[in-house]
């Protein structure tokens, strides 16, 4: 499909290459500290990242107070649900540092925060097909999503339910973590949760090519980087743990720790261009 | 110099009573922050003090209706509809001749009677056809709209296009009613402002705007 005879591309804006530039040195910096001082350096990094999160939720909300129409808001709402699982992923990641021999709250706790992400995502992913349907000049229903959503719904609720039933049956069973429930909660949670992923990216790519919104272009870009992220970061460390066979025995490897805080970073700053981008706004009159 | 009301009190009472006669207003802003509430309540009181009223839209008469009932706009009494399916002519946004010959028509066959078109099309005609193009054909429509009783209203997404394209456009309304999401210090405020009207001074002030179920509030926006 050829593009738009309007379309331009986004002006380069200063302030953002700013950022880029910090960004990138913050990445170098934590690749430094896990070098040179391991685990106990990273952690420093390690902290602040709930509450990274946490601001890029609030941005997303003062965002959403902005919009009159549902459906607008209801994508703002996405991200700040988003940032906010993160949030709380983060934060539990922080407050309970290994599943390993951990008690019945702790495993729901680590449970809900594995198998609760499918929810968020489905709300952004439905929220913003439907935007890029309304922006496209055809009002094309992009793979059918009006039908496939009910579909993700009964996935997404299936998945985290049973991933929720899974892992108190397996503690009350076992006492405590075992790595059987750590495979079964990662097929039940995270393979519904990959499928609903790949469904919003085809479905949103073919909206953001089909509606050439360019404010919408930029929203779906930074939210497919911050997938990637997550898709890469997945990739390596599963690499390195077959790479590595001691990496697998439990322990958390400063490899994997330094991915983790990467991930977290890179998510945020995916997160806080695509809240940024979700509607053009001016802080000068 | 009649006025047709803008369905809105508060925004009559800015404008004088209303958009002036014979004259095409655009409204531009960005998505989601509320402009099809204008459109809704300048078609709904045109119903209602008998005007004729042309829904030209990409959307379909359903699905507007739909939104109508959402901004709380009664819908008792509905327009005539030019849209992609189920309306009375349909609506093909790469046909920008059949567009014009399709108002042409709907204009002469009201002439006498007081007319209010509204549409939500401008956009995707931007995206679809050469700026140029569209600019030429809407200088033409514009001018066909003005030879009758008749006012336009239009409106247009923002983010959606180079800022020079939806600045050129602008050029060619009458009226044009601007937009804003405002980000000052921890909050984003939606704001509204009268950029040009014919007949009036140009407004540099803007304005705070809350729409509810079928009413809008305008206050002066004090920073």
């Amino acid at each position: 499909m050829s593009d738009s005879p309007n379309a331009v591309k986004p002006i380069p804006n200063r302030r953002f290459a700013i950022q880029r530039i910090l960004l990138v040195a913050f990445v170098l910096l934590i690749l430094l500290s896990a070098v040179v001082g391991g685990l106990t350096l990273l952690f420093v990094f390690y902290v602040p990242t709930p509450f990274v999160f946490a601001y890029v939720a609030y941005l997303a909300l003062k965002i959403r107070r902005g919009f009159v129409v549902q459906l607008y808001r209801n994508q703002a709402l996405g991200i700040a649900a988003i940032a906010a699982y993160l949030t709380a992923q983060a934060g539990i990641s922080f407050l309970l540092p290994s599943p390993a021999n951990s008690s019945y709250a702790e495993t729901l706790a680590w449970a809900l925060t594995n198998l609760a992400g499918g929810v968020p995502f489905f709300l952004w992913i439905d929220a913003t097909a439907r935007v890029a349907r309304k922006s496209d000049p055809y009002e094309r229903d992009s793979l059918n999503w009006s039908k496939l959503r009910y579909v993700v719904i009964v996935v997404a609720i299936v998945s985290a339910a049973l991933g929720l039933v899974i892992a108190p049956t397996v503690v009350a069973s076992f006492g405590s973590y075992v790595p059987s429930y750590s495979l079964l909660a990662n097929i039940v949670g995270n393979v519904p949760f990959a499928a609903i992923l790949l469904a919003g990216l085809a479905i949103l790519s073919l909206g953001a090519i089909r509606s050439k919104d360019i404010t919408l272009r930029r929203h779906i870009f930074w939210l497919a980087v911050f997938f990637f992220t997550f898709i890469i970061t997945f990739a390596v460390t599963v690499i390195y743990t077959l790479l590595v066979p001691s990496a697998s025995g439990g322990q958390y490897t400063t490899f994997e720790f330094a991915a983790d805080v990467l991930l977290y970073y890179l998510a945020a700053y995916c997160l806080y261009r695509s809240a940024r981008s979700l509607a053009p706004h001016t802080n000068r009159l | 110099m009649r006025l047709a009301s803008t369905g809105v009190d508060e925004l009559d009472r800015l404008l004088g009573a209303g958009y002036p006669d014979r004259a095409v207003v655009l409204v531009s802003g960005p998505a989601g922050i509320g402009k099809e509430a204008l459109r809704y309540w300048f078609i709904s009181a045109g119903l209602a003090a008998g005007d004729f009223c042309l829904y030209v839209t990409k959307s379909t008469p359903a699905e507007v209706l739909q939104d109508f009932r959402g901004f709380g706009v009664d819908t008792s009494k509905v327009p005539t509809w030019y849209s992609r399916e189920g309306g009375e002519r349909k609506f093909d946004p790469n046909d920008l001749a059949a567009m014009s010959f399709n108002i042409k028509e709907t204009l002469r066959s009201n002439e006498g009677r007081r007319i209010r078109i509204v549409t939500d099309v401008l956009s995707s005609l931007l995206v679809l056809n050469p700026t140029e193009t569209v600019y030429r054909f809407l200088s033409q429509l514009f001018a066909d709209v003005k030879q009758y009783d008749a006012v336009m209203l239009a409106t247009l997404e923002e983010g959606m296009h180079d800022p020079k394209v939806v600045s050129t456009i602008g050029e060619l309304f009458d009226g044009v009613v601007e937009f804003k999401l405002f980000e000052e210090g921890l909050n984003v405020t939606p704001l509204l402002r009268v950029a040009k009207m014919r007949g009036l001074p140009p407004e540099l002030g803007y304005y705070n705007f809350a729409l509810a179920k079928g009413r809008m509030e305008i206050r002066t926006y004090v920073r």
